[in-house]
């Protein structure tokens, strides 16, 4: 926890607000969380790397993911996320389709390795769509429930490491993707 | 030639082509009346003096003659009476008559050679005068040579009765066949008279009919000539000037006729598809792409030299021929494809600060949060709400501007001091790494300009230079002087934009990143509705940056005129700019 807090520092350039209160929420969480991971057998804490340049989404998802005991990763930009990436080697990467330096879209083709789930305020079908091709596990569209999005991406967690396919787990989540590409 | 109009200046023209010829017509018509007046009265002196003349040679002819009888018979009565009387003194007019006889002979003879019946009978006067004066001679012979012979002449008195009555006779054939020359003559004459007058006449009549003819149809069918030679010139110009309207129209036209060759393009077609030669083969490939995809109302991309362009056609069949008409909706195209994007984008720009109201309302209604959380979570949801309200207030004045409907104040602006009060509300927002500055002018800088509006666009300024920093660095507002107009000046040390859209940023709807998959959000608005509302203020907006380096916006606004009621203005303007602007 220490050296994601660390990490999480110094993704946020020390001085963000968001990046302290996310260590903050965590701290304070601890406890809740610990016990949630009792439950799942005392495994380590998943870790969580969420790349959004939007402050207030990044404060709502840290808090609400931290909250469900995740371990939160944040980065600002594209390259802060592929840095994070292979410092860090996230379970899973949050990802939003608009970056400021370079897209979501390219971000997802660095870390085909990792899973990943977009999170956009683009939820057209060709959106979607491309989401799907850049191998993500879920597309997650904005505005949504924060207090639902750790169960969901639990869920989408559990799929993966169930069927070991990507597909599967969009599958399961917007049906096969014949229908999509209507 | 049906829609060819004549003007009242082309109707005058004609009747003036027909005057002169009319006139003309008309002076010919007099010309040959005067000319068969002179001719009829000419034959008729001409005839009046041969009469004239006849009578100058006839006369004296018959008189001459009667003459010549008279003295035959004076001769004769003297003779006589000297062959009765002996008396030498009787003989005196029998001289005198033999002398005047013979002048009086050859005067006919002078004349006689009018008519070949003349000479035989003259010969045969001069015969019997030649007779009579033999025996005149022979009588007063006998008388001379004694009473003897006296006697014999008395004895052949009678034989000299017998003389003069064959004179007589000889003169009376002559006057007779003289008369009946003279008046066959006179007929010939008469009838020469009626055959030149007659011809004249007929010649005359036959002139006056062709002049009367000539003089009906000529100017009639002269005016017809200019008429259809007006008519020509109308329909000729008309074609030109459809030809000319074609040379100008925006769409590509092209005619065909009834066997599908080209029969004319106009220079956008020709531009389209190629000149003359290999033209057909591109023209007929776009033709049937169009027909094959059957979507001749709509638009069609196609690969023209000058790129993909997206053409609609249009064919209209008409006896004889077609026309085609194509027209570039490349700009529609992309208006419609801008505009299309341009939801997606407002969508996008309403939902990201709604998701962060919704999602902070969520977690503060179903966690359990610190105190010190709590709080930034609200202050969260107050700043997401603003920017809601910017992107709706952006929305709203783009249509503004798009109806026209947007009007501005004039007022006295003090530059710097609205750029400080904009510094110090984005100073608390802006992220750590970037440094606000504002560089003052040395004097104040009053602008004239709608204080609310000018606030917006370098607030959207700024805002764009925040956001297009995400490396951070210095963010200047320079406030200036320069000859008659104040500046303001936003640069930045962030992205920058590459030269080539420098044009394109202020464009409605444009975005450098049209698919979002990376940059910053935004409306697409900010800069048009900027660029918009500065020309509205009477001044520009204007960009200079380099890819990687920077941007440097400048607004250049017109100084406000320099009158008492300024402080005045600028009091207000500064009480206005202290109250917070409502959410």
């Amino acid at each position: 926890m220490g050296i994601a807090a660390l990490a999480l520092v110094e993704a946020g350039r020390g001085g963000d607000d968001l990046a302290s209160l996310g260590q903050t929420v965590s701290r304070r969480h601890l406890a809740s969380v610990a016990g949630g991971e009792a439950q799942r057998g005392s495994s380590p804490a998943l870790v969580v790397l969420l790349v959004d340049d939007d402050r207030a989404m990044r404060m709502v998802c840290v808090v609400n993911l931290e909250a469900e005991g995740f371990r939160v990763l944040v980065a600002e930009t594209g390259r802060q996320a592929l840095a994070l990436a292979a410092a860090e080697r996230p379970d899973l990467v949050l990802l939003d389709v608009m970056l400021p330096d370079m897209g979501g879209f390219e971000v997802a083709a660095e870390l085909r390795h990792l899973p990943i789930v977009f999170l956009s305020a683009r939820g057209s079908e060709s959106d979607l769509e491309r989401g799907r091709q850049e191998g993500a596990l879920d597309y997650v569209t904005k505005p949504f429930d924060p207090i639902g999005l750790s169960g969901r991406l639990r869920e989408d967690l559990d799929e993966f490491a169930r069927t070991g396919s990507a597909e599967q787990v969009w599958a399961m989540r917007f049906g096969p993707p014949s229908g999509l590409e209507e | 030639v049906t829609n060819v109009v004549l003007t009242g200046r082309d109707r005058r023209s004609q009747r003036r082509v027909a005057r002169p010829v009319r006139a003309a017509l008309a002076l010919l018509i007099a010309i040959v009346l005067l000319l068969l007046a002179v001719g009829s009265v000419a034959i008729y002196r001409v005839y009046a003096l041969g009469n004239h003349r006849f009578i100058a040679q006839a006369g004296p002819f018959f008189a001459v003659t009667e003459d010549l009888a008279v003295e035959m018979l004076n001769q004769e009565t003297a003779v006589r009476g000297y062959v009765i009387t002996g008396d030498p003194k009787t003989l005196g007019p029998y001289r005198q008559g033999t002398k005047y006889a013979k002048l009086e002979l050859a005067l006919i003879g002078k004349d006689a050679s009018f008519d070949p019946r003349i000479p035989p009978d003259l010969r045969r006067m001069r015969r019997e005068v030649s007779l009579l004066e033999t025996y005149f001679a022979s009588e007063i012979a006998f008388v001379k040579s004694g009473p003897a012979g006296k006697r014999q002449a008395q004895a052949r008195i009678l034989a000299g009765k017998g003389h003069f009555d064959h004179l007589r006779a000889a003169s009376g054939a002559l006057i007779a066949d003289a008369s009946a020359v003279i008046k066959r003559s006179h007929r010939e004459q008469r009838s020469t008279l009626v055959r030149w007058w007659s011809l004249l006449g007929g010649a005359g009549f036959v002139a006056l009919l062709v002049a009367a003819g000539l003089l009906l149809r000529v100017p009639r069918r002269l005016v017809r000539l200019v008429r259809e030679e007006q008519l020509a010139r109308q329909e000729a110009e008309q074609s030109a000037d459809a030809a000319r309207a074609l040379t100008h129209v925006r769409e590509a036209v092209v005619l065909f006729d009834e066997n599908g060759a080209v029969r004319y393009r106009n220079p956008i077609a020709e531009r389209w598809f190629g000149g003359a030669a290999g033209a057909t083969s591109a023209l007929e490939d776009v033709l049937a792409e169009f027909r094959a995809a059957d979507q001749r109302d709509g638009a069609h991309p196609v690969m023209l030299d000058a790129g993909e362009r997206w053409l609609t056609c249009a064919e209209t069949e008409f006896e004889g021929g077609q026309v085609v008409v194509f027209r570039d909706v490349s700009d529609d195209q992309r208006l419609e494809r801008l505009r299309s994007d341009f939801v997606a984008t407002a969508a996008h720009e309403l939902r990201t600060p709604l998701a962060a109201v919704y999602g902070a309302v969520r977690t503060l209604r179903q966690r359990e949060l610190p105190k010190e959380t709590r709080e930034q979570f609200l202050e969260l949801i107050e700043d997401e709400s603003e920017r809601l309200k910017t992107v709706i207030d952006q929305l709203l004045t783009s249509a503004q501007l798009d109806a026209a409907e947007l009007h501005l104040r004039r007022q006295t602006v003090d530059a710097a001091f609205l750029c400080e009060s904009l510094i110090s509300s984005a100073q608390v927002r802006k992220p750590n790494e970037i440094d606000l500055l504002l560089i003052r002018p040395q004097q104040e800088v009053s602008l004239e300009a709608d204080p609310d509006r000018l606030r917006q666009v370098i607030a959207n300024l700024l805002d764009n230079a925040i956001k297009y920093s995400p490396a951070g660095g210095k963010v200047e507002i320079r406030v200036a002087t320069e000859g008659r107009s104040g500046v303001i000046e936003v640069s930045d040390q962030g992205v920058g934009i590459p030269a080539h859209e420098h044009g394109r940023i202020f464009e409605k709807f444009y975005r450098l990143d049209p698919n979002m998959t990376k940059g910053v959000g935004g409306s697409g608005l900010g800069l048009y509705i900027s660029r918009e509302l500065t020309r509205q203020m009477g001044g520009q907006l204007t960009v200079n940056s380099l890819h990687g380096t920077g941007s440097v916006f400048t607004i250049t606004l017109p100084l406000a005129p320099d009158d008492s009621d300024e402080p005045t203005a600028r009091a207000q303007e500064a009480e206005q700019l202290t109250v917070p602007p409502p959410l």
